[in-house]
């Protein structure tokens, strides 16, 4: 239950700040910071909420949605990613892991990363695609995706080991 | 069968999330013609606006600088208007097209990071502002009002994939349709103007009001640089444009006032 009104307030305070801040900064008019994605990836994920948490990463898509008038594409990326977790977690930890990847960044290091950054680059090359809504776009899409990926993880690492360090004390 | 759906039922729920998803995207224009459009623009507007009520006091200067340009320029055109109509008749240079409604305007909200930007304005319907009617900053091309809700409304910017503005160059009166790359904030191309019409570097490019939509004569930008595609014998040409879009903060929504006239009567034609 605590653990539940935890994740509450992370999902709130997300959209928050993703909303608030976020949306309104813009780098070399190419990169987008979509820190919110942080949830999908620390998400306490086991075999029996798989379809909770596609329902949570769907309403977490469609409310950044409302605010950014972008219709379904945060959506579409969301529970895309949010279905592919536990198959990406399979990939990179040999078994089929649930395993909660809440504190994983101290306990796995280089795993989480590359947890993270498959994550990352697929909801965000899925976000600008959608947007595009056309192969000609695509050098564009590219583009944006890397920049993007590269900015959302700094800015999730950066959070994750203010985090970790506040933990272990 | 129900074991069927029950060993797949996560795959199957993704299936039918995406599919919602997926059909709010490709349905967009049903989406904005609804009333929850309506009451999600209401709430995120005003929103944006209280943001934009205490973030706005870090651009004053940079707003006062843009605004008493445009004042002086103005009162430049007053003065050569002032003497144009002494000499003349007013009544023959009076042309008949020219009622305009120009609405002041604050864009609360805007994103020229996007594939599609947009931006929100701080009135709407209560205004009088209605969907498809032009916002222009100064003189030139802003976007076009896309959603109304009551107090707010949703502007397509220019620098968007949905938008084709018809223009023309200026001095050649030459008729173009301008489309935005989608990369930078600062440029967008023209395709359709062939070797022969003697463009350069620095004309400028204005809308041709043939579309109902923009007036005729609002600027979009100056030519930036032409290179010659020599398999075809057209020239692609890069335009500026004549908005700074990412500073730009007070605009006017410009319409025509027989706007609903000439619409219906397109759709007539139609």
């Amino acid at each position: 239950m605590k653990e539940n009104l935890q994740y509450a307030l992370y999902f709130m305070l997300l959209i928050a700040v993703q909303v608030l801040v976020l949306n309104q900064i813009c780098l070399f008019g190419f990169g987008c910071i979509f820190l919110y994605t942080l949830f999908i990836l620390i998400y306490p994920l086991s075999k029996n909420n798989q379809i909770q948490f596609l329902f949570i990463s769907f309403l977490l898509g469609f409310i950044i949605d409302l605010f950014s008038n972008s219709y379904g594409t945060h959506t579409f990326a969301c529970t895309l990613i949010a279905y592919l977790r536990p198959h990406i977690t399979k990939l990179y930890n040999g078994a089929d892991n649930f395993e909660p990847l809440k504190k994983s960044y101290q306990k796995f290091g280089g795993l989480f990363i590359r947890y993270a950054v498959t994550m990352i680059l697929i909801h965000h090359f899925t976000l600008f695609m959608m947007e595009a809504f056309s192969l000609k776009l695509l050098p564009i899409v590219l583009l944006k995706t890397l920049v993007s990926s590269i900015l959302t993880m700094i800015f999730i690492f950066f959070i994750q080991s203010l985090f970790i360090k506040k933990n272990a004390r | 069968m129900f074991k069927f759906f029950q060993k797949y039922s996560t795959f199957l729920i993704f299936l039918l999330l995406e599919s919602v998803a997926f059909a709010l995207i490709a349905n967009q224009s049903v989406f904005q013609k609804s009333l929850f459009a309506k009451s999600v623009i209401e709430v995120t507007a005003s929103f944006y606006n209280t943001t934009n009520n205490i973030t706005q006091y870090f651009w004053l200067k940079n707003d006062n600088k843009k605004l008493s340009a445009e004042n002086a320029e103005l009162q430049r055109k007053v003065k050569v208007l002032e003497k144009f109509i002494a000499q003349k008749n007013y009544e023959n240079t009076l042309d008949g097209d020219s009622v305009l409604i120009i609405i002041p305007v604050k864009i609360v909200y805007k994103t020229v990071d996007k594939i599609n930007n947009y931006m929100i304005i701080n009135k709407g319907r209560k205004d009088g502002i209605r969907k498809d009617m032009s916002v222009v900053s100064a003189n030139s091309v802003v976007g076009v009002v896309q959603t109304v809700s009551d107090n707010y409304a949703v502007v397509i910017s220019v620098l968007s994939q949905k938008l084709k503005i018809s223009g023309k160059l200026q001095k050649a009166d030459y008729l173009c349709s301008i489309f935005w790359n989608g990369q930078s904030p600062r440029k967008c191309n023209i395709e359709n103007i062939p070797d022969h019409v003697a463009a350069a570097v620095g004309d400028t490019i204005v809308t041709s009001g043939y579309s109902s939509i923009f007036p005729e004569n609002v600027v979009v930008g100056t030519i930036k640089k032409i290179t010659l595609n020599p398999s075809t014998a057209w020239n692609n040409i890069e335009i500026e444009y004549a908005t700074d879009f990412m500073t730009v903060s007070f605009v006017n929504v410009v319409a025509n006032a027989r706007h609903n006239e000439l619409n219906s009567l397109q759709q007539s034609l139609e």
